[in-house]
């Protein structure tokens, strides 16, 4: 790959994230100008900064994490349908918040996040054997940890209250919030250093998304690779799906779209999928929020209503 | 450098696949290994290749036991030619062929060097034509050579490779013998596992013939190759004959 074509994609993926990230938070059922909020004024500067603005952060960390985990995890388990939410992490996560909800806590994110960590560790203890560790046994294990996380789901659905219900079924299409720029520190100091590394690995993730005996016999740790690899994005799924719950489709749809566009090198597949992903979420957030203003729709809702149909033509015109 | 085994074994759920074989393969030398189904041929070629570890014995290349190699030295030294390739991702034919350069290319963009490397591989194998198709629209011979191309662009010192000729027509399966037989006369040490007794007889300097996971042949081509070998190990009787242009003819 020439250094040119290169920044070619990362640039024009970067400028659309950019714009999708200032004119996003301009609109909404309020209308707000950039230098009223800016010079201080009311109730522009905390519609702005303190409501819509930390929620287009949100939207760009959260589609920037799930479209490079969905470049990972496919290349990792040589499988174009491998998502995010493949390896039953967003399952365990979905359980720890389920569960936190019937039990009344407050705070939901924390059980979710450890719910997920459980998840990580049982996929990772059953399909890591002799040192070894086999796609097709942790595609196996993940499917079988979904499926179990999934019953116990929806058992606790059916006994939960009318409220607790209700909350179960909104946290489970999956929403953006408007967190605390601390929380997004937090968040951001999480996923965006194993973002980098990820990126810095691209060459090997071209030999692993070949094969396994492809990546050892190019002078690759494979095994290694694939540990590391399968904890980070379960890390960085984990992560995001703990405060926005499980959004479909971006994982998918973003990787798929960007290999028509860029090509299958990870060099530059990853971080246009960073850049795309992020600027995919802002964009379905904002139709969230608008469409049917004041009532809100859960963006996983927006996403698959808007993935889908997309992701259709793309076929539909590469197969011409 | 050459490839030194000593007693290795290989069990597969407690079956020996590969029984205490020792053997050396040196470089300079096309080694073809011939042998029925399950013989325990691609096995050896993993131990070789450093795929297999859960092997007893010793397996040395150049003087090192293989599992004390790094693995990008060892990448960069011995190159393994895969039976077949599929992908699931649409990486363009230089795509593949480029990822030879691998183990010698720095982090993130290739040199001019390994640009040149990869001409030149293509060049080789005839695969420039078709370098910028995606690997998945190639015919099965088309990917072989493609791969071929990228093993060359490896730079290896040892060609390990398996069955390379399974896909290929008359011509390309001839170009691709010849091409490594002219790798080996530049020093570089091949072994390759084929079924295609004739294809052995015809360009290997030396032929080694598995059997149940034992070596039962081993020496030069037209000794091994002898129709009391081959009935006793496929079964089948043939005849032999050429002098200067050996050949094997099965019985129908």
């Amino acid at each position: 790959m020439s250094p040119r074509r290169f920044w070619v994609a990362i640039i024009v993926c970067l400028v659309l994230m950019c714009a999708a990230a200032l004119v996003a938070p301009l609109i909404g059922s309020a209308h707000i100008d950039y230098s009223r909020a800016i010079a201080g004024e009311s109730p522009d500067h905390e519609i702005l900064f303190l409501v819509r603005f930390p929620r287009v952060l949100l939207a760009l960390l959260a589609g920037g994490t799930l479209a490079m985990t969905g470049v990972l995890f496919q290349a990792l388990l040589r499988d174009s349908l491998a998502e995010p939410y493949t390896l039953g992490v967003s399952s365990g996560s979905a359980l720890g918040a389920v569960l936190a909800i019937c039990l009344g806590w407050r705070a939901v994110w924390p059980p979710a996040f450890l719910g997920a960590a459980v998840t990580l560790f049982v996929v990772l203890a059953i399909a890591y054997q002799r040192h070894k560790l086999s796609s097709f046994t942790l595609l196996l294990a993940g499917v079988s940890i979904n499926s179990i996380a999934m019953a116990s789901i929806l058992f606790l659905h059916n006994v939960a209250t009318f409220s607790q219900s209700f909350a179960i079924t909104r946290w489970l299409m999956g929403g953006l919030d408007s967190p605390r720029y601390s929380v997004l520190g937090w968040l951001a100091g999480v996923v965006l250093p194993i973002c980098a590394v990820i990126f810095w690995q691209a060459r090997h993730w071209n030999l692993m998304a070949v094969g396994e005996e492809w990546a050892a016999t190019h002078g690759v740790n494979s095994s290694r690779l694939m540990v590391g690899g399968y904890i980070s994005g379960s890390i960085m799924t984990a992560a995001i799906t703990a405060f926005t719950g499980p959004i479909g489709f971006i994982g998918l749809i973003v990787p798929h779209g960007l290999r028509l566009a860029v090509g299958a090198d990870h060099r530059v597949l990853l971080p246009c999928s960073f850049f795309v992903g992020a600027a995919f979420l802002v964009i379905c957030d904002t139709f969230a929020r608008t469409l049917l203003s004041p009532v809100e729709i859960p963006v996983g809702v927006i996403t698959a209503l808007l993935g889908g149909p997309f992701f259709l033509w793309l076929l539909r015109t590469s197969s011409r | 450098m050459s490839f030194v085994l000593q007693q290795v074994t290989v069990r597969y759920r407690e079956q020996p696949v590969l029984h205490e074989v020792s053997t050396e393969f040196r470089p300079g030398v096309l080694t073809a290994i011939v042998g029925p189904n399950g013989a325990g041929k691609s096995t050896l070629l993993g131990v070789m290749a450093g795929l297999r570890r859960d092997f007893s014995g010793t397996c040395e290349y150049g003087g090192v036991n293989i599992r004390k190699w790094s693995r990008s030295a060892f990448a960069k030294s011995v190159c393994l030619v895969p039976q077949s390739l599929h992908l699931e991702f649409p990486f363009t034919v230089e795509q593949v062929v480029m990822m030879g350069r691998a183990p010698h290319a720095g982090r993130m963009f290739e040199s001019d060097e390994d640009h040149a490397a990869t001409e030149r591989a293509m060049g080789m194998t005839d695969t420039l034509s078709f370098r910028d198709r995606d690997f998945r629209s190639l015919s099965g011979g088309e990917r072989q050579r493609a791969v071929l191309a990228s093993a060359l662009a490896q730079s290896p010192e040892f060609l390990l490779l398996d069955e390379p000729a399974t896909f290929l027509d008359l011509r390309h399966q001839v170009g691709i013998y010849r091409l490594v037989r002219e790798f080996c006369r530049t020093g570089v040490g091949a072994v390759t596992v084929t079924h295609d007794l004739n294809t052995a007889l015809t360009y290997a300097d030396r032929v080694l013939i598995l059997d149940g996971g034992r070596i039962v042949g081993d020496g030069l081509p037209a000794d091994v190759l002898s129709p009391v070998n081959i009935e006793s190990v496929f079964g089948v009787r043939s005849e032999a004959g050429g002098g200067s242009r050996p050949w094997i003819a099965y019985e129908p």
